[in-house]
């Protein structure tokens, strides 16, 4: 899966070649800016219409997670995702690789809305955030 | 000045932190059926978890990724859900094990049955977990935990026969009254206690929450290199006083009242006081430590949001976790169930779950990716080959050694 640089052509990285399998899967997403922690690259998305394969896209959420886990636990984790996703046919969060701003130990994406954050604002909107103090940074 | 406080403070502070109900348990334990013949054990113990907590510790202040950030990184998704779930379920235990341990310390403190005490203690953590800063947190409990400071004394006070401890030391094999499997089955379990796997999630995700740099290294290194080291005495004393009290008189420890028994008489009222202060602030910190390690170890896997430096309701999941944990905590005790027990397995289970812990943090120590010119040098990695092998073998010994001794019996 080892792609020239990993990125479409127009957004240079001073030709650093990268493993996406290595260097990408299963690593940090991270906002720049906020520093914000947006998922795990659970999947990427491959150009196979090129002559070498690019990576077009990275795919987080359980959606690109799922079918990564073997047999009846995959099959689980994707169709519980399904079942309780409001879209007819749920796909994973893609965030182009036009905004991958840098990888290092994390992979930077500049600030765009991730979409659809699932369990993390139910929880905010049903539990945590009704208790008392949830908006409060701690003292 | 001010600079040097805040390394003294990090030492006293690891001093403090670092022993939790599996060492207070399980030395005395030990002390009381072997005396000093597993000193060596803990010993090998301590170096080991200050090899791996060096590495994470390095690795988050450089990189700022915390362990089960790696752990995830470079097993993938399917070995690391193994480690998330073994990982998870042990320091669930443990976590189990540190409240009992609160508890227990406020029934010994005020007679108030400990069973009535768990609900308070589990609201009062989660307050702390809520609210408190996490340097305000850190700091405050570990510096109460070096009360236990008062084994060493009690140790003293007691004057023992130095050479007879000392001999003990030097032969490292059981006593006529244990055998072979039992010996082997205690030295897993003072190991496992040592090198929770919960100390290394929580030392590096600590880095990562208290914003450490790569200017922050020499503060880590002197913490762990300083700080265990005298931690890991205060487990030797407390194994120590109990052999001198209990192993003569051929009587088995299976209380946490037993474990401080030896401070109040060699000590008396004050002695007893300070060390149930000890014991109440090292198990409630450990409380935090392992139960804010459970949503480290989740939050991390999945790529969320963690962590005491943002507002709660910016990780949702990462609290949600954190409170189910200790709720089902909670309620296993009030099964009364025995919190000594559940301690007693949770340290070798502990031992079984290493591997997968500490093989991440030992390949991206060397990974020039994450730590640029720092990566391991061939003495640490020497030492982190050598860990594994031992961590390795301990953990495929441990189940089936608590079998054939159906748990050290």
């Amino acid at each position: 899966m080892s792609t020239s640089d990993g990125r479409p052509t127009g957004v240079t990285h001073a030709g650093r070649v990268l493993h996406a399998g290595l260097h990408l899967l299963d690593r940090q997403i991270v906002e720049q800016g906020t520093g914000r922690m947006a998922g795990k690259v659970d999947d990427v998305e491959l150009a196979l219409d090129e002559d070498v394969p690019v990576v077009r896209a990275l795919l987080t959420g359980p959606a690109g997670w799922g079918p990564r886990l073997p047999g009846l636990l995959g099959r689980l984790v994707t169709s519980v995702h399904h079942r309780l996703h409001p879209a007819e046919d749920p796909q994973p969060v893609a965030i182009d690789m036009t905004h991958v701003v840098d990888i290092d130990s994390a992979v930077h994406v500049d600030d765009q809305d991730l979409g659809d954050q699932g369990l993390g604002e139910w929880l905010d909107q049903h539990f945590i955030g009704r208790i008392p103090g949830a908006g409060d940074a701690t003292e | 000045m001010k600079k040097y406080l805040a390394v003294t403070l990090g030492i006293l502070t690891a001093i403090g932190g670092f022993v939790d109900i599996g060492d207070l348990v399980t030395n005395a334990l030990v002390g009381a059926r072997f005396g000093m013949r597993l000193a060596w054990v803990v010993v090998v113990g301590v170096l080991g978890i200050i090899v791996f907590a060096e590495m994470s510790g390095r690795i988050a202040a450089v990189s700022g990724r915390a362990t089960f950030d790696l752990v995830r990184e470079r097993l993938g998704p399917r070995a690391a859900l193994v480690g998330l779930v073994g990982s998870f379920l042990v320091t669930g235990l443990t976590l189990t094990a540190e409240l009992g341990g609160v508890s227990l310390a406020v029934e010994l403190a005020f007679g108030i049955n400990y069973l009535l005490v768990i609900p308070w203690v589990m609201v009062l953590a989660w307050l702390v977990v809520w609210r408190v800063k996490f340097n305000t947190m850190e700091t405050g409990f570990g510096l109460l935990g070096l009360f236990l400071v008062v084994f060493v004394v009690a140790l003293v006070a007691a004057a023992p026969d130095w050479s007879a401890l000392g001999a003990q030391v030097s032969t490292p094999r059981p006593p006529p009254s244990e055998d072979w499997p039992t010996y082997a089955y205690y030295a897993i379990a003072l190991f496992g206690a040592a090198m929770t796997p919960y100390e290394v999630f929580f030392f590096s995700s600590g880095g990562v929450e208290e914003h450490w740099s790569a200017k922050d290294l020499t503060l880590s290194k002197l913490n762990v290199f300083l700080g265990f080291p005298l931690g890991g005495t205060l487990s030797l004393s407390i194994a120590a006083v109990a052999a001198v009290t209990f192993l003569p008189r051929g009587i088995q420890v299976d209380n946490l009242g037993q474990t401080v028994l030896p401070v109040a008489v060699y000590l008396g009222k004050v002695g007893l006081a300070l060390v149930l202060i000890g014991v109440f602030a090292a198990t409630f910190g450990a409380t935090l430590e392992t139960l804010l390690s459970c949503g480290y170890s989740v939050a991390q896997y999945f790529g969320w949001q963690w962590g005491k430096m943002v507002r709660p309701r910016q990780d949702a999941r990462f609290h949600t976790v954190l409170i189910a944990v200790l709720v089902v905590g909670a309620m296993t005790l009030l099964t009364t169930v025995d919190p000594v027990k559940v301690t007693e397995y949770s340290v070798v289970f502990s031992a079984v779950a290493l591997p997968l812990t500490y093989l991440p943090i030992l390949i991206v120590a060397n990974d020039p990716d994450y730590l640029g010119r720092r990566t391991n040098g061939p003495f640490a990695n020497l030492l982190g080959v050598s860990y594994l092998v031992l961590i390795l073998v301990a953990s495929l010994a441990a189940v089936p050694l608590m079998i054939w001794t159906k748990a050290g019996q």
